[in-house]
């Protein structure tokens, strides 16, 4: 206990110069600005930003990245909120309710939810990566393939409970989602798989061309679609009222924060899907148990509130392994690995015991980092409203050419921005046809990195399927799954017999 | 035809203009170094720290342009494919330039006639590791531990086809074809976090992802790929010391032009790129990403290095069956 | 005689199959392996099999279970978005970035039921400052302003 105290107050004895605490606030206000355009999430913030990190000096520029990464955060979670446009992976879920919120004139509290529940989240997690890190990462470094595959599969039986319409075709939104995951070179083999020869199919279709496609370009299709009704002259603004969540938001969101956080900690601190998987568990978990589950995705504050803090916690924990075992467990934090390296840190095991000051310091600047982005965005949940009242003819084309700038930096490919204008047709195909794009893209994500552990564990295993039973985190995440399944398909069971027999 | 007139003035302005940029010192716009790798990876580290100093040398700015996808190649197609003037230039690796012809069934190029050769940066030693579980302290006795339990082992790699893969495939081959399954992931990090957990017994990588393992003792280093022992792990004997006669596994980074760019830029270049090595700040910042870099290499000594590269690997990607549509 | 009672579930279940079918033929050169030791076909054709069996299931409660009607499309915001996309696409890299904005502004804007040229014009100026000064000049993407002549 002693210990930790002098470790934190060292850290904070680093963080709380003039100078780092600087950086930590250029750094949380750049990435929220630049965050914060649509199309543009964390990935290409902290990519198109990395450069400039690379003439710092190594605390400072290490602090600097660490808080672009936090703003990106938000920022993401902004536009996700506002123009249902998520910029990455973990803020899809956010979108579905924040954004009806967002339409019912809410879009302030949500937003100052998401932040209220990031920066809870990101205390408690950052207290948590310093009291039990390091053997919360040897607890991670024991989900080998199998484990890996299992928990794919949970998680995807639990996508299907993201639909808040028919059950059957959420399914079949996740499995067509699955089937585009494995477009692009096929890891175990190197063999192409629908890449029709495209050499910038090889590595697959990025993310966020999907996500903007399916959400943002369709979004826009339809709110023009309904803007053709209204008469000439009379511009649609989405109403706005009421900044701050009421005592009654904040009431029923507390629960939802906490549980979140939980979640968050221990899915971020898996490499993969880990972000993910936190902000959509929270969601399923607050669906499932929520009075009245039919809110969902019509705007249900706890859809925004739990998510949003366990994402945010999650964010946190997926510095744990960079940090203890000097491994990345996102794209993003591979980024980070580069910025280290180029700075002449080794990222490993031993960063915690050469360079206390570099470690302890990047913690306590974690947690200063999220209070900043919290005083930062409060007052700026007003600015971003007030973005709803520009007149949609002058806001879409904006968004579009933001899109398509961050969707062109990520690779550098002009492909990538072709792919949003497929999905954009396939969206808008989807909006027609009554199927939600939700599930798809976790299938989406979800599916590529099922398959390869699936293979990867048999290979290991020399093709013993009895491998996934015989390890036991593998084996209770199947009967979690079992059971998960049981609990999907009951409730639906027993409707569609209701249906059948009002016939 | 008064039109044809000024239109052919307006043309003849338009050339002279043309001319007249043709004819100022090169270089006399920014250069784009192109990284077929994402931002963030050891090869574009290596061509920030270049471009760096080079933009210093050369009086202009050197952009680093990340082109990642294919395996590299779509970022050396587009070199490949540009105005051989010196300002669209190549920062390529063993993959683009040694392995993926033998790999890929369609190459969009071809790395010896359409790029002129500008020089070396330097080259990466691969490391042959092993968990710490494994009761071997050499490369002899992990392939004697191997072949007494046939179907147990298997080793990782950053991907079908890379060069951690193929350094994995010439270990089978020397050892007179080990029953060793190869077990690729998606890049060298993955494969570290599996390999350090011992969820995969062996495996081989550079020295930047290797040393900090090392080094906590999760895994064991057992043999370094060069001819000669890496700078990072002088105590670590070679392969060929083991007694692997010819093994020789490791990773490299140089500068291309496209084809046809003239002598005198790429001798400017190369030039830049020597001065450039032999800055201590440079050098040491290279080998904190674990190469050792080789300055003073002539294009024609780069030109000879890739053909024998080519040559070397070719053989093994056959035999390893190894294949990308 | 058969009637439709939710023409959305029977187009969206046909949809489906339809993608199902071609994606089928198009892993059918991939090899499938064995469960065991899967091929790179494998999971492809287990997934086109079950999206076709969902699809089927979709389609037939078209006949079934009550919905909505298909509705008509907006041709408009679906033409212009996704040509100010492909355009924006090919013009980036041959044309810079200024032109590439002002074009996909102006198609774009087209989306809307009453386009306005003049303040079209004005906000693909607008955006192309903006844009170039912060993606050029500050974070230094490696894209160019202007078409590059010669």
């Amino acid at each position: 206990m002693f210990e930790l105290i002098s470790n934190l107050a060292l850290g904070f004895s680093v963080a709380w110069t003039l100078n780092n605490l600087t950086f930590c606030l250029i750094g949380a206000l750049l990435g929220t600005l630049i965050g914060v355009l649509p199309g543009i999430g964390p990935l290409a913030t902290v990519a198109m930003l990395l450069p400039i990190t690379f003439s710092l000096p190594a605390d400072g520029a290490l602090i600097m990245l660490a808080g672009i990464y936090y703003g990106a955060q938000y920022g993401g979670s902004t536009t996700s909120i506002l123009l249902n446009v998520p910029g990455e992976s973990s803020s899809v879920v956010t979108a579905l309710d924040g954004h009806a919120m967002a339409r019912q004139g809410r879009a302030g509290a949500a937003l100052a939810i998401a932040a209220i529940g990031s920066f809870f989240a990101g205390c408690v997690a950052t207290v948590g990566i310093a009291v039990v890190g390091p053997p919360l990462a040897g607890i991670a470094q024991q989900f080998g393939a199998a484990e890996y595959f299992s928990l794919m599969l949970f998680g995807l039986i639990g996508a299907v409970v993201l639909a808040s319409g028919s059950v059957i075709k959420a399914v079949a939104m996740i499995v067509l989602g699955l089937l585009l995951g494995l477009v692009g070179q096929d890891v175990t083999s190197g063999a192409g798989r629908f890449t029709f020869g495209i050499p910038e199919l090889s590595d697959g279709i990025g993310f966020v061309a999907v996500a903007m496609g399916l959400f943002g370009l369709a979004e826009i299709m339809t709110n023009l679609e309904r803007a053709r009704s209204v008469p000439e002259g009379q511009e649609t603004v989405m109403p706005v009222h009421g900044l701050m969540p009421t005592k009654a938001d904040l009431k029923t969101s507390r629960w939802p924060i906490l549980r979140g956080t939980v979640i968050g900690s221990f899915l971020g601190i898996l490499p993969g899907g880990g972000a993910v998987l936190a902000s959509f568990s929270s969601y399923t978990l607050e669906k499932r148990i929520a009075k009245d589950p039919t809110r969902f995705g019509n705007g249900a504050i706890e859809g925004v509130a739990g998510p949003e803090a366990a994402n945010n916690a999650a964010a946190q924990a997926s510095f744990i392994p960079l940090l203890t075992l000097g491994i990345p467990s996102n794209p993003v934090m591979a980024l980070m690995i580069g910025a280290m390296t180029i700075q002449g840190i080794t990222p490993g095991p031993q960063v915690m015991v050469k360079q206390p000051a570099l470690f302890w310091g990047m913690i306590a600047s974690m947690w200063i980092g999220n209070l900043m982005l919290v005083i930062i965005n409060l007052p700026l949940v007003g600015i971003w409203v007030q973005l709803l009242k520009v007149p949609y003819r002058f806001l879409f084309p904006a968004i579009i050419i933001f899109c398509a700038i961050g969707i062109y930096s990520l690779n550098n490919s002009p492909v990538d921005v072709l792919f949003t204008a497929l999905f954009g047709v396939l969206g808008y195909l989807f909006v027609k046809l009554g199927f939600e794009p939700a599930p798809l893209l976790l299938g989406f994500i979800l599916g590529p990195m099922m398959e390869e552990n699936l293979r990867r564990a048999l290979q290991i295993s020399r093709g013993n399927l009895m491998t996934f039973v015989e390890r036991p985190i593998s084996l209770g995440l199947l009967i979690a799954t079992a059971v998960l399944l049981a609990i999907v398909i009951l409730p639906s069971v027993r409707k569609g017999r209701e249906e059948a027999f009002q016939e | 035809m008064r039109l044809g007139i000024l239109a052919s003035v307006a043309l003849g302005c338009l050339l002279t203009v043309g001319h007249a940029f043709a004819q100022d010192k090169y270089p006399s716009k920014p250069i784009r170094l192109i990284v077929s790798f994402a931002v963030g990876g050891p090869t574009d580290i290596v061509a920030r720290v270049m471009g760096a100093k080079m933009s210093e040398l050369l009086g202009q700015q050197v952009v680093v342009d990340n082109r990642p996808g294919a395996g590299g190649n779509l970022g050396a197609d587009v070199v490949a494919k540009s105005a051989p003037d010196g300002y669209t230039l190549l920062m390529a690796t063993v993959s683009t330039h040694a392995i993926n012809p033998g790999l890929y069934k369609k190459m969009p190029y071809d790395p010896v006639k359409d790029f002129e050769p500008v020089g070396q940066v330097g080259i990466t030693p691969a490391i042959l590791a092993v968990h710490k579980s494994l009761p071997v302290k050499d490369a002899k006795e992990l392939a004697a531990l191997i072949k007494a339990n046939p179907g147990k082992y298997s080793y990782g790699s950053s991907g079908m086809g890379s060069i951690l893969h193929l350094c994995g495939e010439s270990f089978k081959m020397m050892t007179g074809g080990l029953d060793l399954e190869h077990v690729p992931y998606r890049g060298s990090g993955p494969m570290m976090n599996d390999l350090s957990a011992g969820q995969i017994p062996m495996a081989f990588d550079g020295t930047p992802t290797m040393l900090p393992q090392i080094q906590a003792g999760t895994i064991r280093a057992l043999a370094t790929g060069t001819a000669t022992r890496a700078r990072a792990l002088p105590d670590l004997p070679t392969m060929q010391e083991q007694g692997f006669k010819g093994f020789e596994c490791y990773t490299w980074n140089a500068i291309f032009a496209p084809a046809k760019t003239p002598k005198p830029i790429v001798d400017q270049l190369n030039a830049a790129m020597t001065t450039a090595l032999n800055d201590k700040a440079v050098f040491g910042r290279l080998q904190d990403v674990g190469i050792d870099p080789t300055p003073g290499a002539t294009p024609a000594q780069l030109a000879d290095f890739v053909k024998a590269e080519l040559a070397k690997w070719a053989p093994i990607i056959k035999a390893s069956g190894a294949e990308i549509d | 005689m058969i009637k439709i009672r939710n023409q959305q579930d029977l187009a969206g279940g046909l949809f489906l199959m339809g993608i199902a079918a071609l994606a089928m033929y198009f892993a059918s050169d991939l090899s499938m392996g064995r469960l065991v030791r899967m091929g790179p076909g494998y999971l492809p054709t287990v997934l086109c099999w079950l999206l076709g069996f969902l699809g089927l299931i979709i389609a037939l409660r078209g006949f079934t279970i009550d919905g909505p009607a298909l509705q008509s499309w907006a041709w408009r915001p679906l033409f212009a978005l996704t040509a100010g996309q492909i355009l924006f696409a090919s013009l980036l890299e041959r044309a810079g970035l200024v032109a590439a904005i002002v074009a996909t502004i102006a198609v774009s804007s087209m989306a809307a039921p009453n386009v306005r040229w003049v303040s079209t014009l004005l906000l693909g100026v607008v955006m192309s400052v903006l844009s170039t000064i912060l993606f050029i000049w500050l974070l230094g993407l490696p894209l160019t302003i202007w078409p590059n002549f010669g």
